[in-house]
């Protein structure tokens, strides 16, 4: 009995820690009429260092990034722009002063926000918490992982 | 009509032009989203043991810069900045006492990311710097380093090894190729002369270049070059220069390095003309290194930098060392501190010190 009652214990403890795959990732979304669907990491990475200022299609990249305190904030800039949240403010700084720049991405307080702002421009481009996705924008799988897959690398 | 009929027709005539020509509320609000702000402010603290120099603390608002940016469409632009420089002021009389001016003024075209067409007037794209030159807001060391980015002596005088500005078209882009960043930039300007921003009354053009790349996203290499005829006590002698260029970024480590050689023609004072085929040559070079401390926000540097004006004369190279800390209160509030040990080669100049503060704000 104690032997089931521990067991009971340790799963409860593991499912309760354990999340989910897609509840810890990160989703690339970008506007319905955007036709891509995929992006490599280093396509990603320009497009949001907007090193890339423009779409395949030549429309403007209009990247946006949610508040710089919000944990999925931190997590996107450590590994797409590879700084603390400090650094990547700085980084804007820098390409605006140098003129390789006209704002930084615009910044989306909540969720419902980024959502809003991304389903309403043309060549936007955002991320939110995979779980906050609704049908009102496009996901974009990351070197062909979604959210849902093990492989997926923004987690 | 009688004159009071007329004067009332013109009244409501006027009134109705305004009424028309003020945009509404919501055309005004559009105007102002369309208009972006930044800037940057910094107050020097300097002191230096240089003879003739000595105990001279002295406080400076070296700069105050605004930055305006109007998106006339997805592809057009305008860019102005203008800088306010030591506090800059005048009285009644017309006398100033510092600088204001506009360090940039054009209007942008962004057909894509490989290219950009700007024409106006611009800070030159040479080197790593000068494009941000008076920005010390978003970097380490309260002074560029001399051997690039300060005067030297030619023979007609002290100048920069390119115009620091330049009025004309500037061509530049960033393309990538199979995840390889490349930047270029090619212009054609006034060149130094005389009036180098309205009438070029020399004719001669300033033109130049740059090209970099980045093999991977930690180095960056690259290298300018630039060309012009300089008026004034120069009499239109021909310079030309050429520097080669370092970033490379890793683990918290930041290291620039930038070489410049440059050619002067020779002058003839007494005659006012350059003299054919007589050339003075100039080498400087800096090694500058950063060190990010994780995310304290300390960063300590260190400057080694060397020039030699005359590669042709004996005794003439300035070596200094600089060593500093810097402070990021915010990502855009800085202090830093340092000390730089300037050591001439002729031993007829006494080696001095500059110490240094800085308050750096980018907004």
């Amino acid at each position: 009995m104690k032997t089931f009652i521990l067991s009971c214990v340790v799963a409860v403890m593991v499912c309760g820690i354990a999340p989910t795959a897609s509840a810890q990732a990160i989703a690339i979304i970008v506007n319905k009429s955007s036709s891509v669907s995929n992006l490599s990491m280093a396509e990603l990475k320009t497009y949001f260092k907007l090193e890339s200022q423009f779409w395949k299609n030549s429309d403007r990249v209009n990247a946006a990034t949610l508040a710089y305190e919000k944990p999925e904030a931190t997590k996107f800039n450590s590994i797409v722009y590879e700084l603390p949240n400090d650094g990547v403010k700085k980084t804007w700084i820098q390409k605006i002063f140098r003129g390789q720049i006209k704002e930084a991405p615009k910044l989306q307080r909540t969720e419902e926000e980024m959502l809003k702002y991304v389903s309403a421009t043309t060549g936007a481009i955002g991320f939110i918490n995979a779980d906050k996705v609704d049908a009102s924008v496009k996901v974009v799988s990351i070197d062909g992982a979604t959210p849902k897959d093990g492989s997926y690398k923004l987690k | 009509m009688k004159y009071a009929t007329r004067f009332t027709t013109l009244c409501i005539a006027l009134v109705l032009a305004v009424l028309v020509s003020v945009p509404s509320l919501q055309a005004q609000d559009n105007l102002l989203s369309k208009l972006r702000t930044y800037g940057w402010f910094d107050l020097n603290v300097v002191s230096t043991t240089q003879q003739g120099q000595q105990n001279a603390v002295r406080f400076d608002q070296a700069h105050m810069n605004m930055i305006f940016i109007y998106e006339l469409s997805d592809n057009f632009l305008v860019f102005a900045e203008p800088e306010f420089e030591h506090g800059y002021s005048s009285n009644e009389d017309g006398i100033a006492q510092g600088k204001f001016y506009l360090q940039r003024a054009y209007v942008e075209y962004q057909q894509s990311d490989a290219l950009r067409i700007r024409a106006g007037k611009f800070l030159t794209p040479f080197g790593l710097w000068n494009i941000v030159v008076d920005a010390t807001a978003i970097r380490t060391g309260v002074f560029l380093p001399s051997s690039l980015h300060g005067t030297k002596p030619t023979p007609g005088g002290a100048q920069r090894g390119y115009a620091k500005f330049s009025t004309g078209f500037w061509l530049s882009g960033n393309p990538s190729f199979e995840g390889v960043q490349l930047e270029y930039d090619a212009y054609i300007a006034n060149g130094r002369g005389l009036d180098a921003h309205e009438f070029d009354r020399d004719g001669f053009k300033g033109y130049g270049g740059r090209l970099a790349i980045a093999p991977i996203p930690q180095i960056k290499v690259g290298s300018s070059f630039y060309s012009d005829n300089i008026g004034g006590n120069s009499f239109n002698a021909q310079y030309v220069s050429g520097a080669f260029e370092l970033t490379a970024k890793a683990a918290g480590f930041e290291l620039f390095g930038e070489l410049l050689l440059a050619n002067s023609q020779k002058v003839d004072a007494a005659k006012k003309e350059p003299v054919a085929g007589e050339f003075q040559r100039y080498m400087g070079y800096y090694a500058w290194l950063n060190y990010n401390i994780g995310e304290t926000g300390i960063t300590p540097y260190a400057i080694y930098n060397s020039y030699d004006p005359n590669l042709d004369g004996d005794n003439d190279i300035i070596t200094d060392i600089t060593v500093g800390l810097q402070y990021s209160i915010t990502p855009t509030i800085l202090v830093k501190a340092q000390a730089a040990f300037v050591t001439p080669q002729n031993s007829a100049i006494r080696p001095y010190n500059v110490f240094a503060g800085q308050l750096a704000v980018a907004f």
